[in-house]
């Protein structure tokens, strides 16, 4: 394993999660490994718009359900763009649309590192 | 067999005193007669013995009748003759079995009334044998001469066949072309023949008896189960479908008949394919199937039903017919599919939980400055976010309000001397689950505060603290609006900026707005605090369950 003191150092990751203190938990987390943090969005909506607005976007975490709302056209268009996207969720991975089935997926609650690993070298 | 117009009573009269008052070998005229007689009674006895010997491995009523007939015939030395079984309910003799009758005259006598006085239905009706030495002779047989010549008999025999209790089951008759007077030891020895021939009778009918109230204990059976039966004969195309079938399909039986294209026009067409496919594999291996499909009813509506079922092969080895039972599984499949909502659900909301929780653990923890701050930050959220889990388990029964949510807070750590401070007032506003979930972490946040260092503070004596909280505005723009109104604050309390209190502040200020799309005020002035959350009221609450 290679330690590396800033992981994400200097990437552009976006965040889409309702609850806020967990919004802010992943936010505080990625920061530490040294992203720079898109967001953190709470509902589709923003999240779309924050990619809309966004010319560079390294990496995203998506909360699959936002506000009762399923977060796919946001992910639809992060994947178009080539974006490592991961997607987290608290329903079992049989939930998730098989449109996804390939990317990767983590259960609630989820393990940081494990997150930034994903979102570094796409591994785990 | 044969009409009569009047009762030939003289002859029943004499036929019975030949059955009753002879007794073989006396009263005959020489030894020779009596050895010769007692040689045929042996034959004929014997030959009893035979017919009652193939009655036991009888197939059918008509099998063994079609024995004792032959046997009879060959005792009597009769040309032909038949066997009658008699329908009580319909009061009619109708045929089973015969020999030497054409199709004409079978046609005329198949089945004739036990009421008239018929040869056959004299010998039913007394329980005695009938002679009729001579039709040509008997005037009371006159109106059925005719059909007598048709049929080329000249002398009948008729005797009754009686059950064990003496009611009556029928009658065997022996028909000759020429005009015949039996002997006493024939007629003897018919009585006997008649006597098994009605214990054959018996016994056959108590089993289809038997049967048919095994039928019907089935099919009582299968109509408390809600069971739906269909037997399926193939090679003749024909289906019978009990009254479930009908129903299952949403069929009336007198609209729509029983049959396969009936039963495949209400299969939901995404199962069709996959339903014959099943049962054609099933066929083919000789073993039974059972499945479960979709039946889309004529006025839409859809069901589930599970299905099992065999087919029964001719000699070719083909199907030949199919028996299948089925019954609706709509509620079964529809309280399987809510419980596995139930189980995704909880798990979904606990896998949820786990991470509130890990990050009030880390937001706590860059909020605090020792070990002592974060155990007690860190605790008492935990603990409230555990009384609100509490009302949401609950939630199906007992709905969470405005109400609910401060009293389980206050309850939670105020002293009795704490609650004449404070004063809660508001309609009944029912909270969504995740709503009253972060609403309850702001509550927290506001009353530790206050108990810490605002007006439920030991050393503020003059501190109130007063909840209200009401509908505003109007139409999608409607609001839940909660104030929160802290008054005769100590200024030493409040004065001193902690860290600790940037938690719940943030809480308020940042996260309420982010995760409810709420409104928030926050403001200390002098010795009151105020504080104002605005959520909107279509995503905070539900109308059904507000009043």
């Amino acid at each position: 394993m290679t330690v590396h003191r800033w992981p994400l150092d200097g990437r552009r990751i976006l965040v889409v999660e309702d609850n806020f203190g967990i919004a802010r938990t992943l936010a505080m987390l990625f920061q530490r490994y040294g992203a720079v943090i898109l967001g953190p969005a709470g509902t589709v909506e923003d999240a779309m718009a924050l990619v809309e607005a966004e010319a560079h976007i390294d990496g995203a975490v998506l909360d699959i359900n936002v506000r009762d709302r399923l977060i796919y056209p946001v992910a639809r268009a992060l994947l178009l763009r080539g974006v490592r996207t991961v997607l987290v969720t608290g329903y079992d991975r049989t939930f998730i649309d098989p449109e996804f089935a390939d990317i990767p997926c983590v259960l609630k609650p989820w393990n940081a590192e494990h997150l930034m690993k994903l979102l570094s070298d796409g591994s785990d | 067999m044969t009409n009569l117009s009047k009762s030939p009573s003289h002859t029943v009269a004499e036929a019975f005193q030949m059955v009753s008052s002879s007794t073989p070998g006396v009263g005959e005229d020489s030894d020779a007669t009596s050895q010769q007689i007692e040689r045929s009674q042996l034959r004929s006895l014997t030959r009893l013995n035979e017919a009652g010997a193939r009655l036991w491995q009888a197939r059918s009523l008509q099998q063994g009748l079609r024995e004792m007939l032959a046997a009879t015939i060959e005792l009597l030395g009769a040309d032909m003759g038949n066997v009658q079984i008699f329908d009580a309910e319909r009061q009619v003799l109708r045929i089973v079995t015969q020999r030497g009758f054409d199709e004409r005259f079978l046609a005329f006598f198949r089945e004739v009334s036990a009421e008239t006085g018929s040869a056959c239905g004299q010998a039913l009706h007394t329980a005695q044998a009938v002679v009729i030495e001579d039709v040509e002779q008997e005037p009371s047989f006159e109106p059925s001469l005719e059909a007598a010549r048709d049929a080329g008999f000249r002398a009948v025999v008729s005797i009754p066949l009686c059950g064990f209790h003496g009611q009556p089951l029928g009658v065997l008759s022996a028909h000759f072309r020429h005009s015949h007077r039996p002997t006493r030891f024939e007629l003897e020895q018919l009585a006997l023949y008649g006597r098994l021939a009605a214990s054959f009778v018996e016994r056959w009918q108590s089993d289809e008896q038997a049967l048919r109230e095994n039928e019907e204990r089935l099919r009582l059976a299968l109509d408390t189960g809600g069971l739906s039966t269909w037997d399926w004969d193939i090679a003749a195309g024909t289906s019978v479908w009990n009254a479930q079938h009908y129903a299952l399909l949403g069929y009336r039986p007198e609209q729509t008949p029983a049959s396969y294209d009936a039963w495949a026009a209400r299969v939901h067409p995404d199962d069709y394919a996959n339903v014959v496919q099943q049962c054609r594999m099933a066929a083919r291996e000789r073993r039974e199937f059972a499945l479960a499909h979709r039946i889309l009813r004529t006025d839409s509506s859809l069901r589930w039903c599970a299905v099992r079922g065999r087919f029964v092969y001719g000699a070719d080895g083909s199907p030949q017919r199919m028996i299948a039972v089925a019954n609706d599984i709509t509620e079964r499949r529809r309280h399987e599919e809510a419980q596995r909502m139930l189980v995704a659900e909880l798990q979904h909301r606990t896998r949820n939980l786990l991470t509130v929780v890990q990050s009030i653990a880390l937001q706590t923890m860059e909020a605090t400055a020792t070990r002592d701050e974060f155990e007690d930050g860190f605790l008492g959220r935990l603990r409230s976010l555990s009384r609100v889990q509490g009302l949401l388990s609950n939630e199906g029964y007992a709905p969470i309000t405005v109400a609910d949510l401060l009293n389980m807070e206050f309850e939670a750590f105020c002293s009795e001397a704490d609650f004449l401070k404070i004063e809660l007032s508001g309609p009944d506003i029912t909270l969504k689950g995740d709503v009253a979930q972060a609403l309850a972490l702001g509550i927290h946040e506001l009353a530790t505060n206050a108990l810490k260092h605002g007006a439920l503070a030991g050393a503020c004596e003059h501190g109130r603290l007063a909840v209200s909280w009401r509908v505003e505005g109007v139409g999608s723009g409607r609001n839940l609006v909660l104030e929160w109104r802290e008054d005769g604050l100590s200024l030493q309390l409040h004065g001193v900026p902690r860290k600790a209190r940037g938690y719940g502040r943030m809480l308020i200020e940042e996260d309420l707005p982010y995760s409810l799309s709420a409104k928030t005020a926050f403001e200390l002035k002098g010795d009151a605090l105020r504080c104002r959350i605005g959520i909107p009221f279509g995503y905070a609450a539900s109308d059904a369950a507000s009043s």
